[in-house]
């Protein structure tokens, strides 16, 4: 794993410079999924965002980025394997597909042992896309998508 | 593995506080902001960052 970035880590999460000198900041905030019996489970979302260096050059395939970012989150899977992991890909700018096919692929790259379950949400106001990632070893597997699924019913109820 | 699962809505419910969905689309807008602006993100108020790793 030598092509990986140096993490520096700071109390909200985790910074990278990649080969360009763009900064890359990760973090992880808590997410709290509801389960239908009136109870709460405590989980965890991950998110990147990227500082460029220059805003005027085109940004090219990294891949150091990718393996860097895909580190960090197999760290968070060997520390907590029986938790899952949230991810959201917003459409502020009307890639939130081309984001979630990335993030799709970057799972690929995860190797054997994961599982990933995606949502689509589009309301009036809102259109993301919304994947859960757990271990397929997790006892709390079957709990966890459940509440995942639940979660995104109760507050996006289909209505078509 | 991988599912999709697709979701359509025009109203949400509002029986508890907080949709933790648009919680966290608010979260990462202000991140995105911060990040960009050159912000340190301990000035971020109300965001539960959490370290497992």
């Amino acid at each position: 794993m030598s092509n990986l970035y140096k993490l520096y880590p700071f109390k909200e999460g985790y910074r990278f410079t990649n080969a360009t000198g763009d900064e890359y900041y990760a973090y992880f905030t808590s997410f709290e999924l509801q389960t239908p019996y009136h109870t709460t489970i405590e989980t965890v979302s991950f998110g990147f965002e990227c500082k460029r260096t220059d805003l005027q050059a085109k940004q090219v395939y990294d891949e150091s980025t990718k393996k860097t970012i895909i580190h960090l989150i197999e760290d968070y899977f060997r520390l907590n394997g029986d938790n899952a992991l949230l991810y959201i890909c917003l459409n502020s700018d009307e890639m939130a597909r081309h984001r979630s096919v990335i993030f799709g692929k970057w799972f690929n790259e995860f190797g054997d042992g994961y599982e990933r379950y995606k949502s689509d949400i589009k309301t009036e106001k809102l259109n993301f896309y919304s994947s859960v990632i757990v271990k397929e070893s997790n006892p709390n597997k079957t709990k966890l998508v459940e509440a995942f699924n639940f979660t995104i019913d109760y507050w996006f109820p289909e209505s078509q | 593995m991988d599912t999709t699962k697709s979701h359509k809505s025009k109203n949400k419910q509002a029986e508890t506080p907080e949709n933790p969905f648009i919680k966290l689309i608010e979260d990462k807008d202000e991140i995105s902001k911060a990040v960009k602006e050159g912000k340190p993100l301990s000035t971020l108020k109300g965001i539960r960052f959490v370290k497992p790793v």
